[in-house]
């Protein structure tokens, strides 16, 4: 089990510094001044081109890009990001200060998706070709089609404009979470509920559930006792997987909602080109991606005693 | 289309006891938590911040900001005995949504959005005619060509409790000629001394007939203590300690600031009246959309800076309005780079002629800009009609210039098609919009526009791959002057005319105006130089913008100010 740790560690390490070299390059390579995008979204009235030559120097962007790239790897390495472009404070402390916030509507929306899928998917598998089956499917593909910032843009008018439930401007509180935690878990509830579904209608053909039947078990009982802790392990390892997709999703429900987290924040650095921001955003992203992986991994191993040699 | 809601879907799995007791227990603690947070919000909206003439209010409203919004700085009131007073319960409140975040009270680097909302003051105020007017001072006036007299109110007390006297006003110009060089630039100070009381008198290195402009502009010359923000620098603190330095002299004093939001309530014996606002709060918001939502939800009482869509998007609407003021000069003009086909006077005047000026304004913008009529805004004495549409003037300028209509309404010369390369850009939507009309329009007299939208003003700046550009800018200084915008976008070398074009006879006058003290002779010379600009086709606005916000309906008659001047100590609801 160590060398597994270690080994998933150190796969973590290079998936980072690829992930900071991509992104690095291919924010240089996109078209459009940096200098020029920072003091435009500073709210400079008149953006002279004597005042765009000077940040360029200041930022260094006048030096190659690979002598940028190799300054950039060389202060990640010593846990330095650099400092944001645009405010002129370090990345570590600007990300790190909303970050509390995005984790807040993340765990809120990973805690109401997991709820949903377990309902959803129960019940589609419990009436299993039937009435409750086929409403739980519809209410999947729903939220799956539906993109989320259509969906929020929606909700917020309909929700919190026109019914003055809830608020426009979120502080970023658990007070104010529920709604776009909400849009935020659905699609992911949808995708989990039909995982869930077909783990448990592909655990019904065990042999151990014919000898439960022959037993007498109640149908609610074999199902919650016997079907749901056999199906768990692929519904633990997409929501894994899915959390990246939910950290993904946060930019866009952040922006809708005025959610004041990580994912707005870097929303804003991509207008205004702020490099150091927007890599400092995916490193954040990949590590707790590759963290959240190796938490199912161990999570399934505590699980299915079986994958524990693997 | 429509979306199941949690309560909706509850209610699909009544059926089942178990199934719904979790859906309902989870589905009245979610409600529960957002509508108690809903109300926290109008809370926070609409309680006065201060009710009596201590400080308990204030702190009260501070709290509240910091367990919304962890990064909040909160300070008690940067000073107690000057915050407030017990008629404050009975004004109103104003919550405005703006796009751009305060970062911190830094006079230099970011005070110039203070007189925007309230907390700094400037030493002249700008004027709709272009000539401002005192604010601070209570006088300025040039004795000669290069000194002028300044007299100061006698009433200004910083927010600090310092008074603000003829030693405090020589520091200030002094710290901002030494640590501002855009100012310095434009002032081109010699010196500065202590004259009488009260009085300051000032020197320029050469005349700067324009220095009145120069101190209404947001840029130059916040009203700070000196002294106490030197005493700062000195200390080594953080900038967010400003917050409780008192160093401005606004009508309201600032009290809190996040990434969020900002708090502010109105100072005593404010020396130009009560203030009329009993709290201020500032909420930063970037995104447009939830601006206008959170006037419409009762969050914000004013929305800033809207897109002109927005108008479309409200129009019929009672829970937000959109609001228009006077156009004061800002535009979307095209710039014409002087090279190839468009070296030629003649082509370049066909082309401004074959604008519709109206239609940009009336039909394509819906009528949310104004008709440019004038390369100045029309509520400057100097304004001239110069821009007129003529379809037949323009057919026969590019006649006479040798361009000659094809069988597919393309004009040719020496087998070269008079293509038009125009570029916009996305962080002014409406460029975009600009340009597609102008391509229909101007195909009518046979150029072959070609638009295309870059990613910012790069390349215009560095670029040589472009014919004009629909660009947002103005011929007008921020504090309404109207040399400034001559000297850096069209005399020969300035640091904005990116279009190269350069012209003896403009470069000439604006040299004069640059040196021409008197009003009337200033004036004729700017008629000159409009016409000038006409006859040599050298620049056009294509709409004349309107300031915009979004209010709510005890906000309608808000009037949108000059110069972003958002909120004064007079600024309150009105019918």
């Amino acid at each position: 089990m160590i060398s597994f740790v270690i080994c998933r560690l150190a796969q973590s390490a290079g998936t980072l510094l690829g992930g900071a070299v991509i992104t690095f390059v291919m924010l240089a390579a996109s078209p459009g001044d940096p200098a020029e995008r920072i003091l435009a979204a500073q709210g400079k009235e008149s953006v002279t081109p004597t005042a765009v030559a000077a940040l360029r120097t200041e930022l260094g962007l006048d030096r190659p890009l690979l002598a940028r790239l190799w300054s950039y790897l060389r202060d990640v390495l010593t846990g330095d990001l650099g400092s944001s472009w645009s405010t002129g404070r370090p990345v570590i402390d600007e990300l790190g200060s909303r970050l509390p916030a995005t984790l807040r509507l993340t765990v809120a929306a990973l805690g109401l998706a997991i709820i949903a899928s377990l309902v959803l998917g129960l019940a589609a598998a419990w009436g299993s070709g039937r009435l409750l089956d086929h409403v739980s499917r519809l209410l999947s593909m729903v939220f799956l089609v539906v993109p989320s910032f259509l969906l929020g843009v929606v909700a917020l008018d309909l929700v919190v404009v026109r019914s003055g439930v809830g608020v426009v401007i979120s502080d970023g509180q658990w007070g104010t979470v529920l709604l776009p935690a909400l849009i935020l878990a659905v699609g992911s509830a949808a995708s989990w509920s039909r995982v869930l579904r077909a783990s448990l209608l592909g655990a019904r053909s065990a042999p151990f559930l014919t000898v439960s039947r022959a037993r007498g078990t109640t149908g609610l009982r074999r199902l919650l006792v016997h079907e749901l802790p056999n199906s768990l392990p692929p519904f633990v390892t997409i929501i894994g997987i899915e959390v990246a997709v939910l950290l993904g999703g946060a930019p866009i429900v952040e922006s809708i909602f005025s959610w004041p987290g990580v994912g707005r924040f870097t929303v804003q650095a991509v207008g205004a080109r702020d490099m150091p921001v927007i890599v400092g955003f995916v490193m954040i992203s990949i590590a707790l991606f590759v963290a959240a992986s190796l938490i199912v991994d161990l999570v399934n191993a505590a699980i299915d005693p079986r994958l524990r040699g693997r | 289309m429509k979306y199941p809601s949690p309560s909706s879907q509850t209610a699909r799995r009544r059926s089942r006891p178990r199934s719904a007791a979790v859906a309902a227990g989870l589905a009245v603690a979610l409600i529960a938590s957002a509508c108690s947070s809903d109300d926290d919000s109008d809370a926070r909206a609409t309680v006065p911040a201060t009710e009596s003439g201590d400080s308990v209010p204030v702190t009260a409203a501070s709290a509240e900001t910091d367990a919304a919004v962890p990064a909040t700085t909160a300070v008690p009131a940067a000073a107690d005995t000057t915050v407030g007073d017990t008629a404050a319960a009975d004004r109103p409140t104003l919550t405005i949504a703006t796009s751009f975040a305060i970062d911190d009270l830094d006079p230099i680097a970011n005070s110039f959005w203070g007189p925007e909302f309230g907390y700094v003051e400037l030493l002249m105020r700008p004027e709709r005619d272009g000539t401002p007017s005192p604010w601070v001072l209570e006088d300025m006036t040039a004795t000669d060509d290069t000194t002028w007299e300044l007299t100061l109110r006698d009433d200004v007390v910083f927010q600090n409790g310092t008074v603000f006297d003829a030693q405090g006003l020589v520091e200030l110009i002094e710290f901002c000629g030494d640590n501002n060089e855009s100012f310095a630039a434009a002032a081109q100070l010699e010196s500065i001394e202590v004259t009488g009381d009260g009085i300051v008198t000032l020197t320029t290195k050469v005349p700067v007939p324009s220095l009145r402009n120069v101190l209404a502009d947001e840029s130059n010359v916040p009203v700070f203590d000196v002294a106490a923000y030197q005493a700062h620098l000195d200390s080594g603190a953080e900038p967010a300690a400003l917050l409780d330095a008192g160093l401005y002299s606004g009508p309201y004093v600032m009290t809190s600031l996040g990434e969020q939001s900002a708090e502010l309530v109105p100072i005593d014996n404010y020396w130009d009246g009560e203030p009329a606002l009993s709290a201020l709060t500032i909420k930063f918001v970037p995104e447009a959309t939830s601006r206008v939502q959170a006037v419409q939800a009762g969050e914000a009482d004013i929305a800033l800076y809207m897109p002109t869509v927005v108008a479309t998007t409200l129009a019929g609407r009672d829970d937000a309005f959109y609001v228009t003021g006077v156009p004061t000069g800002t535009m979307f003009s095209v710039q014409l780079r002087d090279a190839g086909a468009y070296g030629d006077t003649d082509v370049r005047r066909a082309l401004f002629a074959a604008i519709d000026y109206r239609a940009l304004a009336e039909d394509v913008l819906d009528g949310q800009a104004a008709i440019a009529e004038s390369v100045y805004g029309p509520t400057f004495p100097f304004a001239i009609n110069t821009q007129v549409t003529d379809l037949d003037e323009a057919n026969r300028l590019l006649d006479g210039a040798g361009w000659v209509m094809n069988g597919d309404g393309v004009r040719e010369r020496d087998g070269e098609t008079l293509t038009l390369r125009l570029l916009s850009y996305p962080q002014q939507p409406d460029s975009n919009t600009i340009a597609v009309a102008m391509q229909s329009q101007l195909g009518e007299v046979g150029f072959a526009v070609e638009v295309t939208e870059v990613p910012d003003l790069t390349a215009v700046r560095e670029g040589d791959e472009w014919d004009a550009a629909i660009v947002g800018d103005s011929l007008m200084s921020f504090s309404l002057s109207p040399e400034d915008g001559l000297r850096s976008g069209l005399v020969t070398g300035g640091d904005q005319n990116f279009m190269q074009v350069s012209n003896d006879e403009l470069d000439e006058l604006v040299a004069t105006l640059s040196t021409t003290f008197d009003e009337s002779t200033r004036n004729d010379l700017l008629v000159q130089i409009q016409n000038v600009i006409h006859d040599n086709g050298l620049w056009a606005a294509t709409i004349m913008r309107r300031p915009s916000v979004v209010t709510n309906a005890a906000w309608k008659g808000y009037e949108v100010p000059l110069a972003n001047l958002w909120v004064t100590a007079k600024t309150a609801p009105s019918s």
